[in-house]
């Protein structure tokens, strides 16, 4: 496991820093061409993201606008491409909506866990001492509960809306970043360079800054892209039990569960729509994270 | 080298620590829910501030927190649990009524996905880069990104539209009605397998791929053995090493599916009443089943590790 650890700090900077002079066009292109399935998910994530960004602009419908005489108009129709639900309203908009609430607590929440635990991780893996023996063993604990379990349980310790979800997510992830990210610092630490670096006088913090985390790079992204489907799903899932953002304010998850399933077999789309977007999003996320760590390091495999 | 018995000890002793950790964790997160099952309950019942107060003290709400610990942790050490503050029978029969029900579909989720990942997975390694592994990872990446309580929702509403089937409703133990039970649960369990095999199958080709390098298998193979025989006896054995210790971790999630599926499908199993006592401020029901999610999870662990370091010596040094 270290072994394959040091290899990998070895290689990060390579692939992104455009080591040999390359611009990032060039890099970008070489990667397209290793991998034109991680490049396609990429490009298709990309349009999905922008889709929900803008969804106030392309949105021709509020959507929370209630239109009780266009109700259940099933999809294909012409000025309600996707159909309408229920209520009448109008479900590309809220599709729309939806993920940009629902990417975007998934996002956030990735990158609140991912920090979090790299900054335990690193500071846990640098200054190996009783504290940080300590923090460990918290991290152990926090694994051993389910994830789902525990993120339902912070959810319902502090009552449902964006926040709690965030706060639930990013709990659940932590553990995990700062496990492996503890590991990877501390065979660095232990590196030749490292404590060259300490002997010519450098300070803690810059040895940590300079010499330290550019070498845990790798192994971040490595594990973030393990984690951006992981994130997508887990906030639907949530959001599917009834402890994330409330309706009417869409999501994935609380379509799903609500108008999805309460009028499955009048108006199917209402349950398929949402879930295949939850489906395509976290397909181009795999897509294109499978294709990151084969170029980060081919041999590279995590037992995560 | 160091013995067997040394690194178990030790593990062990990890183990209990962790399990230490988890209760105080849990005990505080429960306690950090807003309102209590009084507050919680107010809505059907009407309750005087009086006898509000008079309840929280006959259930012992009133105590110091490190008091209320101390009792819960001796009531869960004597396999008690306390008593169910909504229901008022004793937590843990509650848990073990609903237990196999959360057995049921771990189990089979766990058989079916080891059923179909180490084949498949040992054929797109052998195949590598051929359209068979092709196929296989296409499996595996559809599997990873399904979300699983959206696939049992279009399943089910499928065999509703086309042939106006529904899986039928109410809970039969397998031993009343197997046929029954088995309808009921097939869906879930083939839901919830498709997700851990789509996971495990990455690693039992990873793995498979991995061991094929080896000398020991190209000896095997100079030595004019049958490929099929290479593949079971020195390949595959080797390679599933590694894959026993993912079956640990995949439990955590495993537990996680339980849930959502046995709130999709009806079935009153533990994450039904975790869910449910989540929702009705259940203290004690909700720490007893956490804990003993927590623990078993622990104990899978254990197991496994234990199981590891007695197949492979290297590991023992840890």
């Amino acid at each position: 496991m270290s072994g394959e650890v040091e290899a990998v700090a070895g290689r990060v900077a390579a692939p992104w820093s455009g080591a040999q002079g390359r611009p990032w066009f060039q890099a970008l292109w070489r990667f397209a061409r290793r991998e034109p399935l991680g490049f396609g998910g990429g490009c298709l994530l990309a349009l999905i993201l922008l889709l929900a960004l803008c969804s106030p602009i392309i949105s021709r419908y509020d959507p929370l606008a209630l239109a009780p005489r266009e109700s259940f108009i099933a999809p294909g129709n012409g000025s309600h491409w996707l159909g309408t639900d229920h209520l009448g309203r109008d479900l590309l908009s809220r599709v729309l909506y939806g993920g940009r609430a629902s990417l975007g607590t998934a996002g956030a929440a990735l990158l609140m866990g991912a920090g979090v635990g790299t900054l335990l991780g690193l500071v846990s893996g640098y200054s190996n001492n009783l504290l940080s023996q300590a923090v460990q063993r918290c991290v152990d604990a926090f694994m051993a509960l389910p994830p789902l379990i525990l993120a339902l349980a912070i959810a319902a310790s502090m009552g449902s809306g964006v926040t709690t979800v965030l706060v639930a997510m990013a709990v659940v992830m932590v553990p995990s970043f700062a496990r492996v990210v503890r590991g990877t610092t501390l065979s660095v630490a232990s590196s030749d360079y490292v404590m060259a670096a300490a002997t010519i006088g450098a300070t803690p913090a810059r040895v940590l800054l300079r010499h330290v985390v550019p070498n845990i790079v790798g192994t971040v992204i490595t594990l973030l892209s393990i984690w951006v489907g992981n994130a997508i799903l887990v906030e639907a899932a949530l959001g599917f039990l009834g402890v994330g953002i409330q309706p009417p304010h869409p999501t994935w998850g609380n379509m799903l569960a609500n108008e999805g399933r309460s009028y499955m077999l009048t108006a199917p789309w209402l349950a398929i729509v949402p879930g295949a977007a939850i489906t395509a999003t976290v397909l181009c996320s795999n897509l294109l994270g499978d294709a990151v760590r084969t170029t980060l390091d081919p041999r590279l495999r995590f037992r995560e | 080298m160091r013995s067997v018995y040394g690194y178990l000890g030790r593990r062990l002793a990890l183990s209990l620590l962790m399990l230490w950790l988890v209760s105080v964790l849990v005990f505080l997160f429960v306690r950090a829910i807003p309102g209590d099952p009084i507050t919680a309950q107010g809505g059907t019942i009407a309750l005087s501030s009086e006898e509000a107060q008079e309840l929280r003290r006959q259930l012992g709400l009133d105590k110091p927190l490190v008091v209320q610990y101390l009792i819960w942790a001796r009531d869960f050490l004597r396999g008690d649990g306390g008593r169910s503050i909504v229901h008022g029978n004793s937590t843990v029969e509650n848990l073990l009524d609903a237990l196999p029900v959360t057995l049921e579909i771990a189990g089979g989720a766990l058989l079916g996905a080891l059923l179909v990942a180490v084949p498949l997975g040992t054929l797109a390694a052998i195949r590598a880069n051929r359209p068979e592994d092709y196929g296989a990872r296409v499996f595996s990446l559809a599997g990873l990104s399904v979300p699983d309580f959206w696939l049992g929702t279009v399943i089910l509403l499928y065999l509703a539209i086309w042939f106006g089937w529904t899986v039928p409703f109410g809970y039969r133990p397998p031993w009343e009605d197997p046929g029954r039970n088995l309808v009921q649960f097939a869906i879930p369990v083939g839901v919830l397998s498709l997700r851990l095999s789509a996971s495990t199958l990455r690693f039992v080709r990873a793995g498979v791929l991995e061991v094929l390098r080896e000398d020991y298998v190209r000896t095997a193979t100079a030595k004019g053995l049958p490929g099929s025989v290479v593949i079971r006896r020195h390949a595959l054995r080797n390679a599933l090493i590694p894959v026993a210790t993912v079956i640990g971790v995949q439990t955590a999630y495993l537990i996680g599916g339980a849930v959502v599926m046995e709130t999709l499908f009806s079935l009153p199993g533990v994450g039904r009443l975790t869910l449910a006592s989540l929702m009705q401020r259940d203290y004690t029901q909700l720490q007893t089943n956490i804990m003993f999610l927590a623990a078993m999870t622990v104990a899978i662990n254990f197991v496994v590790d234990a199981l590891y370091a007695a197949i492979d010596p290297r590991v023992r040094g840890l």
